[in-house]
């Protein structure tokens, strides 16, 4: 199995294990409904459901302030969108669906999705993130670089 | 470094940002902002003399405009009453009062007229201690990240010393009804509310040029009245 706990992690914020289940119907049995979900997983926490049909792989699944905080923090990004997108889903998928069998079939096609984002490399850290993100299209060009440290700086 | 001789005309500026919601406006907007280079301090300063009304508007003062209400797009309100969801930061508190900018929509919130009314909210500014809290600084008072803008700092208000990042990947709202227990801290003068559509206009609410192609040859060239 991979170690969630490394894939999901990066310098700058990262999530630790809360629980795992080591089959879907043990996770079903226990958290059947969004409510119970989302109760079982404090913030900073993901959950993981492991199951044969996953073909050794597992599903996660995390609060939404966590995948926004890993959006913004990290270099993650879009890949962590497709994953919180059919996250989204499972759980309204929870409390609408009617014919369980549906849902497992829908949760399949998402926990494939979610698989992806555990494979994202995190060698790079938040400040070479933001570093990257913030130098694009600027040169050094000498230029002195002042910074305000007080409200006095900046009011007239 | 701006030089102490260098003048910059703000007429020009309002001028510019008059066109916000052409697609050149925001090219000749950052243009216009070149000078200050990478002097920040300056720029932020400068943004602070042009972004707020001298003091808060009132019914008074707009009284023929928004009636009895009390809030115009463009205010700054601080409340509790409003819902943020999924904040991105984690200086959210749902107990605490937050500033949040009344976003501006098509036209000025009316009492009874929308249910909900659209909010940003500000997130004050902490101390610049680290090079990518630097960098991300001086990228937002550039207008290159699109998802927060810069508030400068607001008077009598303790919290955001050095400014705040209006955060635009959250949804915030209010409704209309429980608007009036809010309390108004600024407004938004001309130039800064101008700045702020011509924000919107080009980072939240700009058409890829794939959209403008498929759209550019919807319509007829001509027209015959039959």
């Amino acid at each position: 199995m991979p170690n969630q706990a490394v894939a999901l992690s990066n310098n700058c914020y990262s999530l630790t294990p809360a629980e795992s289940h080591s089959s879907w119907s043990q996770f079903t049995r226990k958290l059947g409904s969004a409510t119970s979900i989302i109760s079982a997983i404090p913030v900073g926490k993901f959950l993981e459901v492991f199951d044969n049909k996953f073909n050794g792989d597992s599903l996660i699944v995390f609060r939404r302030r966590d995948f926004d905080n890993l959006n913004m923090l990290s270099n993650m990004s879009s890949t962590v969108s497709r994953c919180l997108m059919q996250i989204d889903k499972m759980t309204t998928t929870y409390e609408n669906a009617k014919n369980p069998t549906d849902v497992i079939s829908l949760i399949h096609e998402q926990a494939r999705m979610a698989i992806e984002f555990t494979v994202i490399p995190t060698t790079t850290s938040t400040d070479e993130y933001f570093s990257t993100f913030l130098s694009e299209g600027e040169e050094d060009s000498g230029d002195e670089v002042t910074f305000p440290s007080s409200r006095k700086d900046i009011e007239g | 470094m701006v030089s102490t001789k260098a003048k910059l005309n703000v007429d020009e500026l309002k001028d510019i940002l008059e066109t916000y919601h052409n697609k050149e406006c925001w090219t000749k907007t950052q243009e216009w902002f070149e000078p200050f280079k990478r002097n920040n301090i300056e720029r932020a300063k400068f943004l602070t003399s042009i972004m707020y009304t001298p003091s808060v508007l009132t019914p008074q003062n707009t009284s023929k405009l928004i009636g009895d209400f009390n809030v115009l797009q463009g205010d700054i309100i601080k409340t509790k009453a409003a819902i943020t969801n999924n904040p991105v930061v984690d200086d959210y508190n749902p107990m605490n009062e937050t500033l949040y900018v009344i976003i501006p929509s098509s036209c000025s919130v009316q009492p009874g007229r929308y249910k909900w009314v659209l909010l940003a909210r500000l997130s004050p500014i902490g101390e610049l201690d680290t090079e990518p809290k630097r960098s991300y600084y001086e990228n937002v008072l550039k207008f290159k990240n699109g998802k927060v803008f810069f508030f400068p700092p607001i008077k009598d208000i303790n919290i955001g010393p050095i400014g705040f990042y209006a955060i635009f990947e959250e949804i915030s709202y209010i409704e209309n009804s429980i608007l009036q227990s809010s309390l108004r801290v600024a407004s938004l003068s001309e130039i800064g509310w101008h700045l702020l559509n011509a924000f919107i206009v080009n980072h939240l609410t700009r058409p890829s040029n794939g959209d403008y192609k498929a759209r550019a040859t919807a319509y007829p060239r001509e027209w015959s009245i039959s």
